[in-house]
């Protein structure tokens, strides 16, 4: 067996704890990693603001209506009524044809979401979530005076 | 290769090094996930969810504006550059300088879930006022 002198003795490094010690910090943030919440955002335009210099596409529009109950209707009928659930698939699909019927008649398909006053802001960003869904991205804002 | 089983002495030693190295690397790919979630925004502020929202697009000039809402006094302020604004004429004001001066400036919009659509309205007329046509709404991924 070979001797160590002193010197080299208290130069020794010792590896395996620390190597224990980053293999467990990664566990932890790996473990983490799955249940971190991003953020992610939602395009709008506001209307009114168009250059003048540019040519103008008329688009195909759509009207959005969100009530205080949290409502949605789309051309005065109610789409997804009663769901509390953030996903609408009726407007979805809607939309999503919608969408396509625009695309065929080589237009812009745009929506305009009108909430009432007291309407849930959770809910206004469902319906631009169908939207983003639907990938339709023209999606405005109808700003109107207080009711 | 044939020189080295000559050797009785060396025997195949395991490289700590580029392991220690490449755990490192891991190690501060998981940390910078986990941080990324500390943003700028207010933590008060209980963000909608949207799952179809897409990535933040991080090389543009922006006012980030953080919505409160107050239903007992159903008034409204928004923080911005940690400076409160009750009144939303001062936030125009504040807003047209960058609006003016800075090519494809926007406003991110961090709102609370439980707001009013009404105040929401009010805050993007303010920032129309200003000149600002471009906004963001900033939803979570997941609840």
């Amino acid at each position: 067996m070979r001797v160590r002198n002193v010197h080299e003795e208290n130069l020794n490094f010792q590896i395996a704890p620390m190597i224990d010690v980053i293999f467990i910090l990664i566990l932890f943030f790996m473990c983490s990693a799955g249940a971190v919440k991003t953020e992610k955002h939602l395009a709008s335009s506001l209307p009114g603001t168009a250059a003048t210099d540019a040519p103008v596409d008329i688009p195909d529009e759509q009207l959005i209506q969100i009530t205080s109950a949290g409502q949605v209707l789309l051309n005065d009928r109610e789409f997804d009524a009663g769901g509390k659930s953030h996903e609408m698939p009726q407007l979805l699909a809607t939309l999503q044809r919608f969408r396509q019927a625009a695309e065929a008649g080589k237009t812009q398909a745009m929506v305009t979401i009108t909430p009432q006053a007291y309407a849930n802001y959770q809910r206004v960003i469902d319906v631009m979530n169908v939207c983003a869904a639907a990938r339709i991205k023209n999606v405005s804002f109808r700003l109107e005076t207080e009711d | 290769m044939r020189a080295r089983r000559h050797g009785a002495d060396e025997e195949l030693e395991f490289q700590i090094a580029p392991m220690i190295d490449v755990l490192l690397v891991v190690l501060v790919f998981f940390i910078m996930i986990t941080s990324a979630s500390v943003l700028q925004g207010d933590p008060d502020i209980q963000l909608p969810v949207a799952s179809n929202a897409s990535k933040p697009e991080k090389s543009r000039a922006e006012a980030v504006l953080n919505l409160h809402w107050k239903p007992e006094a159903k008034a409204g302020w928004v923080v911005m550059d940690a400076v409160r604004f009750d009144k939303l004429d001062t936030l125009t004001a504040k807003l047209k300088g960058p609006a003016a001066s800075q090519k494809n400036f926007r406003v991110l919009i961090r709102a609370d879930r439980t707001l009013p659509a009404v105040y929401v309205q009010r805050v993007l007329e303010a920032c129309a006022n200003a000149g600002i046509s471009d906004t963001v709404f900033t939803a979570l991924n997941r609840d």
